[in-house]
Formats: structure tokens, sequence, C-alpha cells
């Protein structure tokens, strides 16, 4: 399909496939929930179970229900959270990127998937960074006038189960986290494509690729 | 001789002692047979039961709901009584106040529940019920097992049988039991008639009327839509119970239901309280009496829709009828007093008997034909059996597992508690050939029918809490207006919190509160009381109601929530702080921050509190 010499202009259709399913999923991720915490005790079992589900730009699930139960222990639930400004930048702007990379001169595709890649794990990790900040500060920074007593100081799980009070809590991520993960392995897989075609660069023909860039013969899909 | 003499005397001593040992083979089998039927309504904790068992309450003016097979009482539903309990129609200036205090008496007595259904089968949409004493009809939305609609029948006395008009329920069928002239306003016996009356399904309003000579008592509908069958004890309408059995035959009344829609449509009928009214004599067919033994009882469709049943109560026997050609097929005898009957999917019937009772299993079709063993089964009931209803006998398709017995006496069945006894009730296992009566259940007064649903019929239509109305008072919007000596306050509750957590009135003003749980959980109902008030009021999560009354003296009156609700539950109060006429109010809302009446002074946790 992709013929030898026409690959020092145009990306290989591997990499274009995996950057359109990085961008894709990143897309998805944008209005997928990241992160799922469930809360059980035995008045609020099954269908009662309590959830909170973050979302890139919001989060939703049983919070009035969480500020009522929370107020007798002093804990104050945000309604809203400072990530959510920036967080669906973090999946928009790397899928719109990863695509214009495509129409880049092939020698830097690679380089900027692999930037673009480690750019969207580093911010990721920074929101992971920001919401242990914050989930501890929930269970630590507590109102001291709240009614009940013998309330010890908490941090709700990020990723596990633990007890709280009453609660069982279950964190787990969710569907968003895993399309940003999958986006990330995508476009590395993209800059690793990428890399077998780098020769082509330099080559003036298709002869001059293949011999030195032997492997790319080895690959059917790329020789005949 | 001697070990003879032996023999007979160990055997004789065996026999005395076997009597009172708990090893007897009798004994051990009733025990087994205990066990057996303790498992079949054991239900544990956090199991569902299968069925909705849905009884009226009689003078209760309610129907209860009990689960079976377990026989546990799960909720009372107030329809024509108020119950202060669960805030229903005892706070004046709430719309269900005003809506039962519009159409009639503070007091029902509510006989038959008739659910809807489509294609032969129950839908879960509705429950429609009588209140006999006063001429009315409710419907229940069994969404929320609330009463959604009320009315009364006009030209009407004693409203006694119910039905809806199958297939369609398009109407509800009603019988007056009562005799009285037409409009009701004559004391002359010699124009004493009776009505039976076609509701709309919805609205309840009397859609037109049939009247004639005589009375009609139960009801039950056909299944094709032609006839709508009542039972009629006093053809003789006499005024006198002695003259109410004179006539050796009295009748089932079938109504042809479209003949009677035509006759409306074709201005047959006399406008007698508003409503079309048909007298039967002017429309020939409309009405036909089928002449069966002297003052029946139970009137019933066998599920196919091919008979329809009357029993005689004062005859021993029950009457099958053609249910399209009217013609009488067999009277069989069944027993002594029988009540009302009921079906399997086996095309066996159950009649309740009144004076034996007992609940007696015969089949239809070997009864029709005359075959001499058409009685399959007895079984003895406690005491005294009305009514009788099996899962799904109203319908097209019985499920042939439980039967109800409602019986009318207890007499030492319960933990005895005085001369007022508890009604009995007593669930039996149809699923084979012979009834196995598995347990009994105690009910206030006095469940007169009943209907199963199914639990998969409702379970996605039952919801477990109320959506916010247009009326509803939200979260922060909370106020109180004053316009003269009326005072409007409009109030959220969440758990523990009253907002406004006070309030202030004159001596004597009309107040109308108005009530909004802004909770959004299942079960979390909080009520409002307002001690020496009268008040209380009950919302459910979602659920807005409201209160009128006139604030008594100066004083401070604390109202609290009476729903147990959560740990701060006795913290959730506030104050109604009447005032003397010509003191100043203060009309901010909640004038107490929760801030402001706390310590100024931040008391730190203990160190051990940290993990």
């Amino acid at each position: 399909m992709n013929k030898p010499g026409t690959s020092s202009r145009r990306p290989r259709w591997l990499a274009v496939a995996l950057v359109l399913a990085a961008a894709g999923l990143l897309l998805a991720g944008f209005r997928l929930p990241l992160w799922h915490l469930r809360m059980e005790a035995p008045q609020y079992r099954g269908e009662d179970a309590l959830h909170v589900i973050v979302y890139p730009h919001t989060m939703r699930g049983d919070l009035q229900e969480l500020a009522v139960l929370n107020q007798y222990i002093g804990v104050h639930v945000p309604e809203t959270l400072p990530q959510f400004r920036w967080l669906p930048g973090v999946f928009l702007v790397p899928a719109g990127a990863a695509l214009l990379v495509l129409f880049l001169p092939a020698g830097i595709r690679r380089s900027s998937w692999v930037g673009i890649a480690v750019l969207l794990a580093f911010t990721l990790l920074i929101a992971v960074y920001q919401a242990r900040h914050q989930m501890r500060d929930i269970g630590h920074k507590r109102d001291p006038k709240a009614a009940l007593m013998g309330v010890k100081d908490f941090t709700p799980p990020f990723i596990g189960s633990r007890k709280i009070a009453q609660f069982e809590v279950h964190s787990r991520l969710s569907a968003g986290a895993y399309c940003a993960g999958a986006a990330i392995g995508l476009l590395l897989i993209a800059a690793g494509v990428t890399r077998q075609t780098q020769p082509a660069r330099v080559g003036a023909t298709g002869v001059a690729a293949a011999t030195l860039a032997p492997d790319a013969l080895n690959r059917p899909a790329a020789s005949s | 001789m001697k070990p003879l003499i032996s023999i007979l005397l160990s055997t004789v001593i065996a026999v005395l002692t076997g009597c009172n040992s708990g090893s007897s083979p009798r004994q051990q089998r009733s025990a087994a047979q205990n066990a057996s039927a303790a498992q079949q309504v054991y239900v544990p904790p956090g199991k569902l039961d299968d069925y909705y068992a849905i009884l009226s309450g009689g003078q209760s003016g309610s129907v209860f709901v009990y689960g079976i097979p377990s026989c546990r009482f799960i909720k009372e539903v107030p329809i024509f009584e108020p119950r202060a309990a669960l805030g229903y129609a005892n706070n004046p200036g709430s719309e269900t106040y005003r809506r039962l205090a519009a159409t009639g008496p503070m007091w029902g007595d509510t006989h038959h529940p008739v659910l809807s259904q489509t294609d032969g089968r129950y839908d879960g949409r509705w429950l429609w019920i009588n209140d006999k004493a006063n001429a009315r009809v409710a419907r229940i939305d069994l969404r929320t097992f609330e009463t959604a609609e009320i009315k009364v029948i006009p030209n009407m006395q004693g409203t006694h049988g119910l039905t809806a008009y199958l297939p369609t329920c398009k109407y509800i069928f009603a019988n007056g039991e009562l005799e009285q002239d037409a409009a009701g306003h004559s004391t002359d016996a010699e124009k004493y008639r009776s009505v039976v009356a076609f509701l709309d399904a919805m609205t309840l309003e009397t859609k037109f009327q049939v009247s004639f000579v005589g009375n009609a008592d139960i009801a039950s509908s056909g299944k094709d839509g032609q006839f709508v069958f009542m039972t009629m004890y006093n053809t003789e309408n006499a005024v006198t119970s002695e003259g109410m059995i004179e006539f050796d035959r009295d009748a089932i009344g079938a109504v042809n239901v479209p003949l009677a829609e035509q006759a409306v449509a074709e201005g047959k009928f006399t406008r007698i309280g508003g409503v079309p009214v048909i007298e039967s004599e002017k429309v020939p067919g409309v009405l036909t009496r089928v002449p069966v033994p002297k003052n029946p009882h139970g009137c019933n469709v066998t599920p196919d829709g091919k008979y329809v049943l009357a029993s005689g109560k004062l005859s021993p026997t029950v009457t099958i009828i053609d249910a399209h050609t009217l013609k009488v097929l067999a009277e069989p005898e069944v027993g002594l007093g029988p009540l009302h009957t009921t079906f399997d999917d086996r095309g066996n019937a159950y009649t309740s008997l009144f004076v034996d009772s007992q609940i007696v299993k015969w089949n239809i079709a070997k009864a029709i034909k005359g075959e001499p063993d058409y009685i399959v089964d007895r079984v003895d009931v406690h005491y005294n059996v009305g009514h009788t209803k099996a899962a799904g006998a109203d319908t097209s398709h019985p499920s042939g597992d439980w039967l109800l017995s409602l019986n009318k006496l207890s007499k030492g069945l319960f933990l005895p508690v005085g001369p007022a006894m508890p009604e009995s009730q007593e669930l039996v296992d149809i699923s084979g050939e012979k009834m196995r009566v598995i347990a009994a259940f105690p009910s206030p007064p006095e469940p007169h029918d009943a209907v199963f649903i199914h639990r998969e019929v409702l379970e996605d239509l039952v919801v477990q809490t109320h959506e916010l109305t247009p009326d509803a008072v939200k979260l922060g919007e909370e106020k109180v207006v004053r316009n003269g000596n009326k005072v409007e306050v409009y109030m959220t509750c969440i758990r523990s919190k009253f907002t406004p957590e006070q309030f202030e009135v004159h001596e004597g003003d009309e107040v109308r509160l108005r009530l909004t749980n802004v909770e959004t959980v299942r079960d979390m109902t909080h009520g409002v009381a307002i001690p020496n008030h009268g008040i209380n009021i009950a919302v459910d999560p979602g659920q807005t109601a409201e209160a009128t009354f006139h604030a008594g003296a100066p004083g401070t009156y604390w109202y609290y929530c009476t729903w147990f609700c959560s740990a701060l539950h006795l913290e959730m109060r506030g104050r109604m702080l009447v005032k003397a006429a010509g003191e100043a109010l203060n009309d901010h809302p909640d004038p107490l921050s929760r801030d402001e009446k706390l310590p100024s002074t931040t008391i730190q946790p203990p160190a051990s509190a940290y993990e």
C-alpha cells in the first residue's frame, strides 16, 4: 500500500491509523468519566450506594446527599474543582495537535508525537497529584464545629478501597482515564512506527530507502 | 390369658399416652407440615415478596398492602379518612384535605379494590376503590400508592359493587345497593329505585347511569365488552329484611353496555343530577334479569369470560350462567352460605362458604356436565369467610398459586387484645390438588375484598422519590410573606434543618405553611408538627404539602420533625414565635445563621482524632 519512496512525504498508513485512533480516544475521553468513587454502608447498599463521578469538565453523582452526610462530620464537599477549567484541554489539545502533526514535515513527526504523549501523561499526572491533594484536604481540613464526635481524619483512596466511618469507599479509574492511557500508548506506537520510515527522508529514492532500511523490506505490507 | 391381658393393657396405655406424646406419628406429620408451610411463607430479610396483596380497609376508609407469601403488612393507603401520621387530609388547607372534604364526609367504607388491565392482564397503572357509605369512588396511582382522584357518584346511595369494564377499562362500573328515589329527596318507598353508574375511568365523572326497580350488589365485568353483571338481592324492592327475602328467586342483572351507550347517544335518557339516566324499562334489553335462587351475593365472571357465577348465600348453590346467551347452565351445590367465587388457571372455582367456614374447590366443567365428582376439595378457614380471591383471578390469566380467605371473625386466633378483635386473613396454597392453609394473619377492620398484583408488574413503575412540582419551595428561596393578618411561610427541610428555623406571626394570624422536602434519597421522609395547633405535615423526598391554621396564644411554639431522620433528628426543629397584636415582627427568614449561633472561638479537635 505504502510504496517505498512515497513515505518520505506522506506518513505511513499505520501511523495515520494509530494517530486517528488516539485522537478519537481523546475526543471520546473528553466527555467520559475519568474517575469513579462508590460508597457503601448498611443503608447505602446496592442501588442506594453513593457515587461520585469525575469528568474532565465536571463532577456528578450523589453530591447533594454527600453534602448532607458530610455536614455531620464537617467535611466540605466542593461543588466544582479548579482543574475542570483546564482538564478538557488536556484531552482536546493533544488530540488536535497529534492530528496536525500528520501535516508536518516527516522529520519532526516522530518527536512531535512522543512530545505530545509525554506532555499528555505529564498533565494527567499533575491532575492526579492535584486530586490527591484535594482528597487529603477533604478529610483533613474539616470543620471543627461539626456535629459528630470521634471521626478521625481521613483521605479517600484514589484507587482501591478504604473504610471511612460507616462507609466502605471504593475508587477506580474510569473509561475516560483508560482512553487517555490508550491514546498515550497509541501515540508512542505511532512514533515508533514512524521511526522505521525515517531513512526515507534522507534517501533520494525508494531503492535507497529500502537499502538503508532493510527491515522495511521485511514488512510485506510496506514492500508489496 | 395373662399375656393377652398385658398386650391389651399396653396397647391401651400406648394409645392413651400417645395422644399426649410429642412423638406420635400424627404430630410428627403435623410438625413436618408446619415446617413446610413455614418455608413457603418465609421471605428472608432483604428479599421481596412475589405479590402485593391489596386489601380494602372497609370502615378504615383505606386500603392495606401486604406482601405475599410472607403476609407482612407493608403499607396503608389512606383514601376516605384522614391519616395524620402520613399527613393525609388532616391539615385544613392541604390538597388532600380539600379534595376529600369536597366530596363528602371525612370517613368512608371501602369495599372492592379493582386493578386496571390491558389485554386481560394487570398493567399496574391504577387501583380503583369504592366508598359504600358515601357513594364515592377513588383512583389510586400505583406509581406512588397515593390517592389521585376522588369523585361522588350522583343519584346513588350505597355504592357496593365495583368493577372495571373489560377489556378496555374505559369505564368503572359502580353499583347502587341502597334504594332511593331518583334524585334522592323523597321518603316514599314506592318511588325507590337503584342505579348502576358508568364512570370515566380516569376522571371518575359519571358518564351515564341505568336505573331500575330493586337493587344491585356485587359487580363483575364480562371480558368482551358486551355485558357487565351484578347480583340483585332485593328484586322485591322491600324496605325490611323480611321483605327482601320474600321472593324465592332474585336475579343476576346483565347490563348491555353497547346498548346503554347507544341509548345515551340517541337521547333515550332523563338527565338527573347532571347525569344521563336510562330507565331500564324504556330501553328493552339494556338490563336483563336472570333468575337465580333468592338473595345471591357474589358475582364472578370466569377468567375465560364464558360464564358468570352467582354465589347463592341463602342457597347452598352457585348458579352458572352463560355470559353471552344468559342461559342458566347448572346450579351445583357447594355448601352452606356461598358468598364469593374465585378461580385458578386449571378450570377450578373456589367458593367461600360463610356458614360452613370453608373454602370449597370445585371443577366448573364437571359441574356444568352434571358429573357427580365436581367437588375437588374443602378446607376449613377461621372463621366465617366473606370474600376470597386467588392471584390474578379477575384477569384472563389467573396464576393458580395463592388464594386469600378474608374471614369476618378471628375468635381467639390471635393473642387476646380485648373484645375488639382483629380481622383474620388466611393464605391458602392452591397450587396442588388439595388446598393447604399456610398462614393466618390479622388486620385492622375490615377487608372486604383483595387483589393480588405481581411484583414484576410494578417493578419499573413504582417511584421511590417525588419529582419536585412547580409549587415546590426551592432551597434558598424560603421566605415569609405577610399580607395583613395572613402569613405565608415557604419552608424547606433537609437533614437536619428546617429553613427558616424561625418565623414570627401575630396571635390569630391565618398562617399558611408550605413545606417542601428537598431530599433526593429515598425513604428520607420528614414531618413538621406544630405543638398545640393540631398540625402534622409529612413530606416524602421531593414532596410539597401545606397546612393552614390560626396562630394560637402568644408564646414560643417549637415545630419539630416527626419522622426520625438522622443523628440530628431531635435538633431538627424551629420556632414559631407568636407575638401579641401590635408587636413588631422580624421577617428575616433565618435571623441566626449557623455560624453566628456557635461560639466564636474555634475548638480544636483532640490530637487523638488525627490518624
